[in-house]
């Protein structure tokens, strides 16, 4: 923590903002829900589709990064790594087995071609 | 988003209850949660959620400490941040049990690479909207087909 130009109240007030914005957020619809008396039961059904849309929103941009070619974007050593470990996810159920089978094979990727 | 997917689950609980278990919402939580109703869905929601947040909050809150302390120290070589989608990834495959939920994630990924130029990580929220909606119009055509 050398050479910091910020106030440490800035910084306080900073994280204070930040953590409350992070909790209101988490707690909305949950409160949000409790205070509908009715939910319509099409979006009730919409809502069983969340958890496979979150985490593949978090994982696709880490896999595929845009900025050089259509091809870079589909191969490269992240990719490959994921792909990797999504099959061994599938076969095995294991998040250990998952994490280190792709974090071996984007080593190795990165070892093999540089 | 995981706000509103897990809101159901949490309706009975009173509102101290509530406010204590969104405190606690991490995506992976979040994640194992569902998985757990989806296999069981009588299982006592609370206990289960609370079993995994309590370690994990002291964990964190350890891990937090010892990585503002060295987090200087540690070598960026190896691309250890990788180490966050691959869990994401084991979670990710637990939810596609059909067509429609492959759909949902599919589109919902291809539009976050697609938007991850917007700003303040709602390129996320964005795709997510989008998977969600891909996911329910590919069970509606399934129903009638």
């Amino acid at each position: 923590m050398t050479g910091s130009s910020l106030d440490s109240g800035v910084v306080w007030l900073v994280i204070l903002v930040l953590g409350t914005g992070t909790f209101v957020l988490r707690l909305s619809f949950i409160q949000l829900y409790a205070w509908l008396d009715a939910f319509p039961p099409r979006l009730e059904r919409a809502l069983g589709f969340i958890p496979a849309a979150v985490p593949a929103a978090l994982v696709f941009p880490a896999l595929f990064p845009v900025g050089g070619s259509v091809v870079d974007t589909l191969v490269n050593p992240h990719a490959a790594a994921g792909g990797l470990a999504a099959v061994v996810a599938h076969r095995t159920g294991s998040m250990t087995a998952t994490i280190a089978v792709g974090m071996g094979a984007l080593w190795s990727v990165r070892f093999l071609f540089g | 988003m995981l706000s509103l997917s897990i809101a159901p689950y949490f309706a009975r609980f009173p509102t101290g209850w509530k406010w204590l278990l969104a405190y606690f919402l991490w995506t992976p939580v979040y994640a194992l949660t569902l998985r757990r109703l989806s296999a069981e869905p009588t299982s006592d929601v609370r206990g289960f959620y609370l079993g995994m947040t309590v370690p994990l909050w002291i964990t964190v809150q350890g891990s937090a400490a010892v990585g503002a302390a060295f987090s200087a120290r540690v070598p960026t070589g190896p691309e250890l941040e990788f180490v966050v989608p691959l869990a994401f990834v084991a979670l990710l495959v637990n939810f596609l049990t059909d067509r429609a939920t492959e759909d949902a994630a599919l589109v919902g990924g291809v539009l976050a690479v697609l938007a991850g130029g917007v700003p303040l990580g709602l390129g996320v929220v964005v795709a997510t909207i989008g998977g969600t909606v891909a996911g329910v119009l590919v069970a509606a055509r399934e129903v009638e087909a």
